[in-house]
């Protein structure tokens, strides 16, 4: 870009979607329409100048979830199916019961990729979405001060503040421990779900199903970042 | 994607699955024909509730896996609302 050159407006929404301004929070800026994303500023500062006097942050919450949920949800599907399998599930208080998240978690000590930091991820994400994902294994009992998380695709700060918001470990020790669930697997999972789709889909995670089933997952809870 | 995929092959596998989507991809989950997805009102990287909100967590968590016991076929998408019915509540 030349000093003569003026942004225009698609420019300046693009250059979030992993360009000079890159937020993972509002990359969703890129698939709005000018109109739209003329819009949304308009709400944003509005209901900014709100919660200066009300304190209102859940307002502000509300508007970028809106708009969030507007900008994804007419996105083509590459993959589609008309029916799909179905396995029962016993009674949860004979079950035992996994968490397994596409959000990057792993347990210090044990990265995966031998210490890549989260730009440096971002960086790559053309590369991760090639790849096949690894699945990482997290003991039950690991201390959520030693979870960490990395990921390309998703603005991961608030996993670092509390990595219960895609890894909900917390939540599931307290329901084994009033009985309401069988018993905690094990061990979790996790994987970073920007990755080759048909890697994913025609071999690993089948494997990743025998995996399980082997080690006694009777229900697995996958939390989609 | 990823979710949908990894719950599918699970499901072969017999084991059960509540896949947990936040609204802007729920038309991912009804595309894919997901087992059983729960879908709530949160925003991305959020996917069970803000940082540190340990009781929307559990009640997501609970809700989730009531699921499991009340969805009867492939393809059930049930929208999260915080007065779910939920285990601790059928006790």
């Amino acid at each position: 870009m030349n000093d003569s050159h003026r942004e225009t407006l698609e420019e300046f929404k693009n250059s979030f979607w992993y360009g000079a301004r890159n937020d993972l929070h509002f990359k969703f800026l890129a698939k709005l329409s000018d109109e739209d994303a003329g819009e949304f500023f308009r709400q944003l500062l509005e209901t900014l100048g709100d919660a200066f006097d009300m304190a209102d942050y859940d307002r502000i919450r509300g508007l970028v979830w809106e708009w969030q949920v507007r900008a994804y949800e007419g996105e083509e599907v590459k993959f589609t199916y008309t029916d799909g399998p179905f396995a029962p599930a016993p009674p949860l208080t004979d079950a035992t019961v996994a968490l397994m998240s596409p959000g990057g978690v792993y347990l210090e000590g044990q990265d995966p990729t031998g210490g890549e930091t989260q730009d440096q991820a971002v960086a790559r994400i053309g590369e991760y979405l090639s790849e096949a994902p690894t699945l990482v294994s997290i003991p039950a009992d690991a201390s959520v001060d030693d979870l960490r998380v990395r990921h390309p695709g998703y603005d991961i700060r608030g996993a670092q503040r509390d990595i219960n918001c895609v890894f909900p470990v917390a939540a599931l020790g307290e329901l084994a421990g009033e009985s309401l669930i069988g018993r905690i697997s094990r061990r979790h999972y996790s994987f970073v779900g920007v990755a080759s789709q048909l890697r994913l889909r025609n071999k690993i995670a089948p494997a990743w199903g025998k995996k399980l089933r082997a080690e006694g997952v009777d229900i697995c809870l996958l939390v989609a970042t | 994607m990823s979710v949908g995929h990894a719950a599918r092959a699970l499901e072969e596998a017999g084991i059960a699955t509540v896949a947990i989507y936040i609204r802007a991809f729920k038309h991912l989950a009804a595309a894919m024909s997901i087992p059983r997805t729960l879908v709530t009102p949160h925003l991305m990287g959020r996917t069970m509730g803000p940082p540190g909100a340990l009781e929307t967590h559990r009640e997501v968590l609970e809700a989730a896996l009531s699921l499991t016991q009340s969805a009867t076929d492939a393809g059930t998408i049930v929208d999260f609302t915080p007065s779910m019915r939920s285990p601790s509540q059928n006790h």
